[in-house]
């Protein structure tokens, strides 16, 4: 044990003296901030625009009401002389198709500025509107679309894909600078065994550096605000911690492998990097392009082809789906107007709802394509440490596609809500109509201004839970390990060579 | 007399230059090949490089090959359901509007630039300036956010990646191995020696485009010539040269930096660090840094600053004075009464409001994402990657710019197709009450949406892209000959 501290002390001493050491950990650091700046600033854009959704909404809503109180009291009003029933909110009609605005917000994680992952591509807030779904499955947030393309640079990015060449370089010079100054004799002669040398010097040397990064950043983040100064925020960034070390650690497996199989520093390095090149690179494109491969997605034309297709046999049928959407609602038939003659801003959700079911078959297939695609890539990321890394940083801040999809899953619910109360509310207005019809929107018919009984999005508790660490990232220790056993290997063999 | 001696030089010493120049490129050239080509690390390499680049090609050529199809079959689908969608009046037609989508040049499929982050398909109807829907990244499982295999990745990242694996010991080995003394000596012009060693790196590089270009050839041989571009050769060559251009960069810094180099390790280093530096850190981060040059708005801001705007379709009074100013042109008393039909001019008037809306937004927004493009472009002055991956997206019309160049096309269509309704709705009063239908001849008379790509403006090329290319190409030969000089007359340690 003593002799295991003294080499220790010795290595890290020998390090430290070297500038080359210093000034790497200190760009490491300056790159990693940057990233935390990055990865905060977009979260504090993506946070300003759901809080300015949720300020419009109630904007909205408080503006619907005092214009209902206004119209109510005095319809005749000069100011309503122009009002059109379709473009505005007293009018439930108007409302519902134009007029309301509701949007679901997905609750951040404390730790969403550690990583973008997906959210710039999957929007945090989305408008929900009572006719279909279409305006949540495509919602997107502006952003200049070359920026998708060349990727994020934010703190994952610098973990996932800087720090290991950080790591490899720390670590490249354990036992082949040894062995090419001939000091490994020596070493091996007072009884400290070249394995030793090698786990010890380098895993010291890997943690670190990764408890360095691990302050450094954590310190940053609370500072900065970027991760909230509570339990929560705690929470996150120990979660991202324990995830920064086991990536760190099958990194340094893999540095051990390298300097166990390599003679000298030069050959180290290459061996490194080329070995970094194919694990964060070649490995993840490799993955990418064989699940396009094995799991395709059938293109979108054929999904607006389907939708148009739809929609022109719903048109074809509207008398006869009407009447059988009567028979199912007895409670709604008009009593003097036949199905073909219902107006269209009435029949307008009936008609969306039977656009939706002629469109099942067509949106679970889009589904399970994609579904499948997403399966097939997690079971195949195990054989990727660092696309393993990727998704489990994503989860961890909240940022990933699944956790995207349960958002999406939980606003379909509400839209259903949304749409059947409008739905209600429609068709007992149309019968009030029919019933006693009003010149101008009245109430008892169209008229409406029960805007706070309208169903609003609240997000079920499980969307603002932290994310568990995933199983597969296990892995990255299994990795680590794999990487442990092959650099025993190594040094066995050169061993055996010496004794011959 | 010190004229007569340069004369006397220059016509007796030149060609005996030149010819021992020439000899020793040969000389090194016929030498570093014969290593290469014995050496397995070049053929691993080299067998790696070319099985992801073929892998990339032809993925990328099948992708490109289905989207086309598919875009192909549901314009074709959309052309007919307009024509044939039966009798009725033009207004509900401006509604039932048509889908449009966007076309694909071939070089898409070796650079797909932004492809996978904007809409495929636009719906044109009536009132609304639509947004582009359906980006195939929203299908994608989050693989591609890492590093999409594409024939781009290969060229911009992987080719030099290859390159540095293959030539940082090109001159670090020998100062190394203590062979500089003996490479000074032997009166062969270094030049000459670093020319033919970068020129045997950069065909070795190019070998990996060679897959590229043959899914370039099988697909244009199978698209049969029919491009959605104004100047296809012109792309075509800049293109290549680009590329060629981009990949002699790299030669010349490897050249550099291994001339420079102390050590084997030192000259690996180094080159991995800028490699980094310049591939993966810095086009990244002048995408984030871009946007300080022109801030977006949110999609919620936006939204709702367009429909505050558009708010009521035009001033109700204005719409008035109108309706009374044709009642008495016409002399009659009631809208009923007009030999045209008001719903058609009242329509006229919404999209006319709706369109110096969407101007009065859309133009904006434009116009930042092109201020974001040229923040972005800067860093082609520090970046070969950032140089070439906005040219080559320029060319393959995959960038931002030939985006918003289709959505304002498909939004002008909307708007011909909008007025050529509305002014037959027009001219056309309902009779007795019977609203106005029109036929197939009216949608015949409308074309569906033929769009080509603008050629490309030069100027813009240039000063955006090629002359920082061109830039750093002097700069990085430049590094190289300094490097060289030091070589030949500095410490052999």
């Amino acid at each position: 044990m003593i002799r295991t501290l003294a080499l220790i002390r010795f290595d890290l001493r020998t390090l430290l003296r070297e500038r080359g050491t210093l000034l790497l950990l200190a760009a490491a650091l300056l790159l990693a901030w940057y990233g935390l700046f990055e990865g905060a600033r977009f979260q504090r854009h993506a946070q300003a625009a759901s809080q300015a959704a949720v300020a419009q909404e109630a904007t909205a809503r408080a503006a619907a009401s005092d214009l209902a109180a206004r119209y109510f009291a005095q319809p005749d009003a000069p100011e309503f002389a122009g009002l059109v029933y379709y473009r505005t909110p007293v009018d439930v009609r108007g409302y519902a198709f134009r007029e309301h605005v509701g949007f679901a917000v997905m609750p951040t994680l404390p730790g969403a500025a550690l990583a973008i992952g997906l959210a710039d591509i999957q929007p945090a807030y989305v408008r929900v509107r009572a006719e279909s779904m279409a305006s949540v499955r495509t919602a997107t947030d502006i952003d200049h679309p070359a920026r998708l393309a060349s990727g994020r640079y934010d703190l994952m990015f610098f973990v996932v894909y800087l720090w290991p060449l950080i790591l490899l370089t720390l670590s490249a010079s354990v036992l082949t600078q040894d062995r090419e100054s001939l000091r490994l004799r020596s070493l091996l002669l007072q009884g400290v065994g070249t394995a030793r040398i090698l786990f010890v010097q380098a895993g010291v040397r890997v943690l670190l550096a990764t408890i360095l990064l691990i302050l450094g950043v954590a310190g940053a983040a609370l500072l900065s605000g970027a991760v909230p100064f509570d339990g929560a925020g705690a929470g996150a960034l120990a979660q991202w911690a324990g995830l920064v070390l086991l990536y760190s650690a099958f990194w340094s497996g893999v540095g051990i492998a390298v300097c166990a199989c390599c003679a000298n520093r030069m050959s180290a390095a290459f061996a490194g990097f080329g070995l970094w090149l194919l694990f964060a690179i070649v490995l993840p494109a490799a993955l990418d392009a064989v699940t396009r491969i094995a799991a395709p997605v059938p293109p979108r034309e054929r999904y607006v082809q389907a939708m148009r297709d739809a929609l022109d046999q719903v048109n074809a049928d509207q008398a006869g789906s009407l009447a059988r959407f009567y028979d199912s609602h007895p409670e709604w038939k008009p009593r003097r107007t036949a199905p073909g003659e219902v107006a269209s801003s009435v029949s307008r959700l009936h008609r969306a709802q039977e656009t939706e079911r002629l469109m099942s078959g067509v949106e679970r297939e889009f589904a399970l394509a994609e579904h499948a695609r997403a399966a097939f890539f997690t079971r195949m990321s195990v054989l990727s440490p660092v696309s393993l890394a990727n998704e489990a940083f994503a989860d961890a801040a909240g940022t990933d596609r699944a956790r995207h999809r349960r958002f999406i899953e939980d606003v379909a619910r509400h839209q259903g809500r949304l749409r059947d109360w409008f739905q209600a509310t429609i068709q007992r207005a149309a019968l009030g109509d029919e019933q006693a019809p009003c010149a101008r929107t009245c109430l008892g018919g169209y008229g409406f201004r029960d805007f706070d009984a309208v169903p609003r999005y609240a997000a079920s508790p499980a969307l603002a839970r932290p994310a568990h660490m995933p199983a597969r990232t296990w892995m990255l220790p299994v990795w680590a390990c794999a990487f442990a056993v092959l650099a025993c290997i190594a040094l066995w063999r050169e061993r055996r060579r010496q004794r011959c | 007399m010190p004229a007569n001696s340069n004369a006397i030089t220059s016509t007796v010493s030149r060609p005996v230059v030149d010819h021992v120049w020439r000899q020793a490129f040969i000389g090194a050239w016929q030498a570093d090949w014969r290593e290469r080509r014995r050496d397995w690390r070049v053929a691993l390499v080299l067998a790696l490089g070319l099985a992801l680049a073929t892998g990339a090609a032809l993925l990328a050529s099948l992708d490109l090959e289905r989207t086309r199809a598919a875009r192909t079959v549901a314009a074709a689908a959309e052309a007919e359901r307009w024509v044939h969608q039966g009798s009725k009046n033009p207004h509900s037609a401006a509604h039932y509007g048509v889908y449009a989508f966007k076309p694909l040049p071939t070089l898409a499929a070796i650079d797909p630039g932004i492809e996978q982050y904007v809409g495929s398909s636009i719906w044109l109807e009536a009132h609304k300036q639509n947004d582009m829907v359906y980006r195939p990244a929203a299908d994608s499982a989050g693989a591609d956010r890492q590093f999409r295999l594409s024939p781009a990745l290969v060229l911009q990242v992987l080719a030099p990646a290859a390159m540095i694996f293959l030539g940082f010991g090109m001159f670090a080995g020998e100062r190394e191995r203590g062979m500089l003394p003996a490479l000074r000596l032997n009166g062969a012009p270094l030049g000459a020696i670093a020319v033919a060693r970068g020129a045997v790196l950069l065909c070795l590089a190019m070998t990996l485009s060679l897959p590229a270009i043959v899914a370039i050839v099988a697909l244009k041989w199978q698209a049969g010539g029919g491009e959605p571009v104004a100047d296809p050769g012109l792309r075509a060559l800049l293109f290549g040269g680009g590329y060629l251009v981009y990949l002699t960069v790299w030669a010349a810094i490897i050249t550099a930096a291994s001339a420079y180099a102390a050590t084997l390790r030192a000259s690996l280093a180094l080159l991995v660090t800028l490699w980094t530096a310049l591939t993966l850190v810095l086009p990244r981060a002048a995408a984030e840094l871009a946007q300080s040059a022109a801030p977006l708005p949110s999609a919620q801001a936006f939204r709702q600053a367009v429909d505050d705007d558009l708010g009521m379709p035009d001033d109700p009074q204005e719409a008035e004075r109108h309706k009374q100013q044709l009642l008495k042109q016409y002399g009659v008393d009631k809208v009923a009464d007009l030999p045209v039909n008001w719903a058609g001019i009242s329509q006229l008037r919404s999209e006319a409001h709706g369109n110096v809306v969407f101007d009065r937004h859309y133009g904006p927004l434009f116009a930042a994402l092109a201020s974001q493009d040229r923040a972005m472009a800067l860093a082609g002055w520090l970046s070969p990657a950032a140089a070439i991956a906005g040219l080559s997206s320029r060319l393959a019309a995959s960038d931002s710019a030939s985006h918003v160049e289709f959505i304002r096309a498909a939004e002008t269509h909307r708007r011909l197709m909008q007025n050529l309704l509305n002014s037959d709705l027009a001219r056309h009063p309902d009779r007795d009450g019977v609203k106005y239908q029109a036929d197939a001849a009216l949608w015949r008379s409308i074309p569906p949406l033929t769009f080509g790509y603008a050629a490309l403006d030069l100027r813009e090329l240039a000063v955006r892209w090629l002359l920082p290319l061109f830039t750093l190409l002097v700069a990085s030969i430049g590094l190289a000959w300094a490097a060289l000089r030091r070589l030949r007359l500095g410490s052999v340690k």
